[in-house]
C-alpha cells in the first residue's frame, strides 16, 4: 500500500499548489505584490465581494492557508456569486452528467479503438484513408469537432437537439424522460467517441504490429491456433501492459474532453460551469473544478496502477 | 512429397542455388550444411510465413501443390519448428493452455492420456502443464514445441536445428522421440552436426553453400 | 541539411514543405495582409469578393487579413512554447541524470505529479488568473508541458549513459560541460521530435484556451478567430461559416497534421 501514501502526498501537493500558485501569478488578484485587490481589472463588484469573502486576502498568509485547508476539509468551496449557490452544491448537481459522458464515451472508444487497432495491426497494410482520417481527427481540438457537429447536424440538418441534456421542463420519472435524455446525449457522446478513438486506435495498431513480429505469434500460425484465440490470447494479452499505460492517459483526458464538449453543447455538466466561471472570473468555482479534475486524475491513476500490479503478478 | 528442381533463392542480396531434392512420403531426411549455407533460408522459403526473398525454379511442389500457391492452409498438415524455438512460447499462457489452443485450432479432442504419454516420452514432468514459459528451461521449451507440433498430427514435420542451445541429454531424448515416429510421417531435420544426422535419419542431403556467380 | 531532407519519407517531405510555407506566411504576414488586421472600417458582414477575399466579420474586420495575422501569432506561440518546453524539459532531464540522487527524485516526483493531472485544466486555471497577456499564456503552457518532455528525455538520456558507460564514467571525472558535449549529438534528434510535438500541443492548447475566452484579446490567433466565428449568432443559420469559421479551422488542422506527420515515427504513410 505504498502507493496509497504516494497518492495521498500527491493530493496534498495539489492542494498546496492550488493555494500557492494563484498567489504567485502576476495579474492574479491574489498576487502578493498587489495590495489593493480592486485595482486588478476584470472583476465586477460582485465577483470581488465573493472573492474576498472566500480568500480573505487581507489576512496574513499563514492564516489564509489555515482557513483554506479548513475549508477544504469541510468541503466548503465557497459561494458562486454568478449562480447564487454554494459551489459544492453546484458541482454536486453537475458532476454526475460529466462523469456519465466521460465514462460512457471512453468505454465505447476503448472497445472500438482497441478492436480496430488490433485488426489493423494484424493486417499489416491498412487503408490509407482510414489512417489518414484518424490522424486528421486526432489533429482537431475536441471543441472544434463538437462545434462542427453541432452546426451541421443540429442546426443545419436538425437531426438532433443542439443543447442541453434533456428538454427543459422534463424531469426524472416522467414518461419518455429516459428517451429524451438519450436523444440529447447522442451528439455529445458521438463527438467524444470520435475524438477519443484515434489515439487508442493508433496505439493499439502500433503495439499489435510490434507484437506480431514476435516469434511466438508466428509459432501460433504454425500450430494453427484459430483466429479468435490469436486476437485475444496472443495479441491482446501481450499488448495489455503498454495498452494500460495509454488507456490511463486517455481516461484522464476523457474528463477534459467531456468538459469541452459540454461547453459547446451547453450540457449541464462541469463544462458549462467552467465556461461561466472563466467568463465571470468566478474563482472559487474555478478552483473547485480544478480540484475535482485533479482528484479525478489521481483516482484514475491509482486504479490503473492497481490493475497493472495485478497484471504483473503473473510474469 | 516434396519435389525441388533447380531452385534458386534470392534473399538479402545473396543468391543460393540448391541441389535437386526429392523427398518421399514418410521418409526421415536430414539436411546438413555448414553455418550460413542456406539451410534456414530454404526452410523459411518453403514452410515459413512472410518469406521476404524471391524464388526461381523449374519445379517446386509440396504434396503436389506448387510452392507459390500455398497459403496458411499448408499448416493443416505441416508442422514447422523454426530455429530458436525457445522464444516460440506465448509468455502469457501456461503450457496446458498452449496444448488446449493447439488442439482446438486443429479440431482435435483433448485426451489427457495422450498428452501424458507424449510428455513422458519427452521426459517432461506433468507438473510443467501449469508452468509459464518464464519458469521453463531452454531444453524444456524445445521439447514442448516439439510436443505441440506432433500433437496436431502433421503429415510433414520440419525441425530447424533442434540441437542448438540444448544439452546432450535433452538431445538424446529428442532423438529417441523422433525415432519412434519413423515411418509414420515425413520428417525433415536440419542440423550442422553430421554425426547426429547419420545416427537418426534415413538419408542426408548436403548443402554446399551459396554461389553468387554460378550460371 | 539538404541531404537529410532528401532522406525523409515522402509524407515528411510534404509536411516540411507545408510548414515552411506556413512559416513564410507568418514572417511576411505584414506584406500579405491586404488591410491592417486592426482596421474595422470596412462594411460589415460582406460575403467574399475580390477586395475582401474572405469577406468581413460583424465588427468590420477583413477576415482574410485576420487570418494572415493569425498565422503570425499562432505560429509564434507554437514555436516559442515548443522551444521553451523542450529546452526546460531536456535541461532538467540532463541535470537529473547527471546529479542523480535527491535532485533527481525531487524533479521527477514533481514531474510525475503534473503528468497525472489533466494539464489543460491547470493551464486554463492559471491563464485565467493571470493578466491577459500573450507572455502569460505561453508561460502557462510551458509550465505545465515540460514534465512530459522531461520524463521521456530522462529515460533516453539515462539509456545513452548506460550504453556508453565507459565513455561517460571517464568523463564524469571531467565536468558537466564535457559530458553534455558528448551527449548532444545523440540527444539532438530526440529534442527536435519533442520540439515538433510540443509546437503541436501548444497550438491545440491555445485554441482550447481561446475557446474559453482566455488569452490576450489583442493578439488574434486562429483560436481567437474561431471563437469569434462561433460567437457570431447567425453562424448557425446562414452560410457565413464557410468563409468565417472554415478558413481558420482548416489552417489549424493542416498545421497540426503537418506537425504530427513530421514527428511521427512510423513511415508507413
Amino acid at each position: 500500500m505504498k502507493s496509497l501514501i504516494k497518492y495521498f502526498v500527491y493530493i496534498s501537493l495539489i492542494i498546496a499548489l492550488s493555494f500557492a500558485l494563484p498567489r504567485l501569478i502576476p495579474g492574479s488578484p491574489l498576487f502578493a505584490m498587489v495590495e489593493d485587490v480592486s485595482s486588478v481589472g476584470n472583476m465586477t463588484k460582485d465577483a470581488l465581494k465573493a472573492f474576498e469573502k472566500y480568500y480573505s486576502p487581507e489576512l496574513p498568509l499563514l492564516e489564509q492557508f489555515a482557513k483554506y485547508l479548513n475549508n477544504i476539509f469541510k468541503l466548503d468551496f465557497g459561494y458562486s456569486f454568478y449562480y447564487k449557490m454554494s459551489v459544492l452544491q453546484l458541482i454536486k448537481g453537475r458532476v454526475g452528467w460529466t462523469l456519465l459522458l466521460s465514462f460512457l464515451s471512453i468505454g465505447i472508444s476503448s472497445l472500438i479503438g482497441i478492436f480496430l487497432g488490433i485488426r489493423s495491426g494484424l493486417k499489416g497494410r491498412e487503408s490509407k484513408l482510414l489512417v489518414s482520417s484518424f490522424i486528421s481527427i486526432h489533429a482537431t481540438p475536441t471543441f472544434l469537432i463538437a462545434a462542427i457537429f453541432q452546426i451541421i447536424i443540429a442546426y443545419k440538418l436538425r437531426l438532433l437537439p443542439a443543447t442541453g441534456a434533456y428538454t427543459t421542463g422534463a424531469s426524472f420519472g416522467q414518461p419518455g424522460y429516459i428517451l429524451d435524455v438519450i436523444n440529447h446525449m447522442i451528439l455529445p457522446l458521438l463527438v467524444l467517441v470520435i475524438s477519443q478513438i484515434p489515439p487508442i486506435y493508433l496505439f493499439a495498431k502500433n503495439s499489435t504490429a510490434n507484437v506480431k513480429k514476435e516469434q511466438f505469434v508466428k509459432m501460433a500460425t504454425y500450430l494453427k491456433i484459430n483466429k479468435k484465440d490469436m486476437y485475444l490470447k496472443y495479441i491482446f494479452k501481450n499488448i495489455i501492459p503498454e495498452l494500460l499505460g495509454r488507456l490511463n492517459i486517455q481516461f484522464v483526458l476523457a474528463i477534459t474532453g467531456s468538459i469541452f464538449v459540454e461547453a459547446v453543447f451547453s450540457y449541464p455538466g462541469l463544462g458549462q460551469l467552467l465556461r461561466s466561471a472563466i467568463s465571470y472570473r468566478d474563482y472559487p468555482l474555478l478552483q473547485a473544478i480544478l480540484l475535482v479534475c485533479c482528484t479525478y486524475g489521481i483516482v484514475v491513476n491509482f486504479i490503473f496502477e492497481l490493475i497493472a500490479l495485478k497484471n504483473v503478478k503473473r510474469c | 512429397m516434396i519435389i525441388i528442381e533447380n531452385l534458386k533463392v534470392f534473399y538479402n542480396k545473396i543468391t543460393i542455388s540448391y541441389p535437386n531434392i526429392h523427398i518421399k512420403g514418410n521418409e526421415f531426411v536430414g539436411i546438413y550444411g555448414k553455418s550460413g549455407c542456406g539451410k534456414t533460408s530454404l526452410l523459411e522459403a518453403l514452410f515459413g510465413l512472410d518469406f521476404q526473398g524471391e524464388l526461381e525454379y523449374d519445379k517446386c511442389t509440396i504434396n503436389n501443390v506448387d510452392v507459390k500457391e500455398l497459403d496458411t492452409r499448408k499448416y493443416d498438415y505441416i508442422s514447422y519448428c523454426p530455429q530458436f524455438s525457445q522464444n516460440a512460447l506465448n509468455p502469457k499462457l501456461s503450457v496446458l493452455e498452449h496444448i488446449r489452443l493447439t488442439l482446438k485450432g486443429n479440431g482435435l479432442k483433448y485426451n489427457p492420456g495422450e498428452i501424458a504419454d507424449l510428455m513422458d516420452r519427452l521426459a517432461l514432468d506433468p507438473i510443467l502443464l501449469d508452468y509459464y514459459p518464464y519458469m521453463l528451461s531452454g531444453g524444456q521449451k524445445q521439447r514442448l514445441i516439439l510436443l505441440f507440433s506432433i500433437l496436431k498430427r502433421p503429415k510433414l514435420l520440419i525441425l530447424d536445428e533442434p540441437s542448438s542451445a540444448i544439452d546432450l541429454i535433452t538431445l538424446r531424448n529428442i532423438v529417441e522421440f523422433l525415432t519412434s515416429f519413423r515411418g509414420k510421417l515425413t520428417i525433415i531435420m536440419v542440423a550442422h552436426q553430421k554425426v547426429l544426422l547419420e545416427k537418426v535419419t534415413d538419408r542426408i542431403i548436403v548443402l554446399e553453400g551459396y554461389d553468387n556467380a554460378k550460371d | 541539411m539538404l541531404y537529410s531532407f532528401k532522406r525523409l519519407s515522402k509524407t515528411k517531405k510534404v509536411s516540411t514543405i507545408i510548414l515552411i510555407a506556413f512559416l513564410f506566411v507568418a514572417i511576411f504576414s505584414n506584406f500579405l495582409m491586404p488591410y491592417s488586421h486592426e482596421d474595422i472600417s470596412h462594411p460589415r458582414l460582406l460575403e467574399p469578393s475580390r477586395s475582401y477575399l474572405l469577406g468581413t466579420d460583424e465588427i468590420g474586420h477583413d477576415i482574410f487579413s485576420l487570418l494572415i495575422y493569425g498565422f503570425r501569432v499562432t505560429i509564434f506561440i507554437a514555436i516559442i512554447s515548443g522551444l521553451f518546453t523542450t529546452l526546460i524539459g531536456t535541461s532538467l532531464a540532463y541535470i537529473s541524470a547527471y546529479y542523480g540522487g535527491a535532485i533527481k527524485t525531487i524533479i521527477s516526483e514533481t514531474a510525475n505529479l503534473f503528468v497525472i493531472v489533466p494539464e489543460i485544466v491547470m493551464i486554463m486555471f492559471f491563464s485565467s488568473l493571470a493578466r491577459p497577456k500573450l507572455i502569460y499564456t505561453i508561460m502557462a503552457i510551458v509550465f505545465f508541458s515540460w514534465p512530459k518532455v522531461y520524463k521521456i528525455a530522462l529515460f533516453k538520456i539515462m539509456n545513452y549513459m548506460e550504453k556508453n558507460k565507459v565513455k561517460y564514467t571517464l568523463l564524469i571525472k571531467g565536468n558537466w560541460v564535457d559530458v553534455l558535449k558528448k551527449l548532444l549529438p545523440d540527444i539532438l534528434p530526440v529534442m527536435s521530435t519533442f520540439f515538433v510535438l510540443q509546437c503541436n500541443k501548444a497550438v491545440m492548447y491555445e485554441a482550447s484556451l481561446s475557446f474559453f475566452g482566455i488569452g490576450d484579446p489583442l493578439k488574434k490567433t486562429w483560436g481567437k478567430l474561431i471563437r469569434a466565428a462561433l460567437d457570431y449568432d447567425e453562424l448557425y443559420y446562414d452560410s457565413t461559416f464557410l468563409w468565417y469559421l472554415l478558413p481558420p479551422v482548416l489552417c489549424l488542422i493542416v498545421f497540426v497534421i503537418a506537425l504530427t506527420l513530421l514527428a511521427s515515427e512510423n513511415d508507413e504513410l
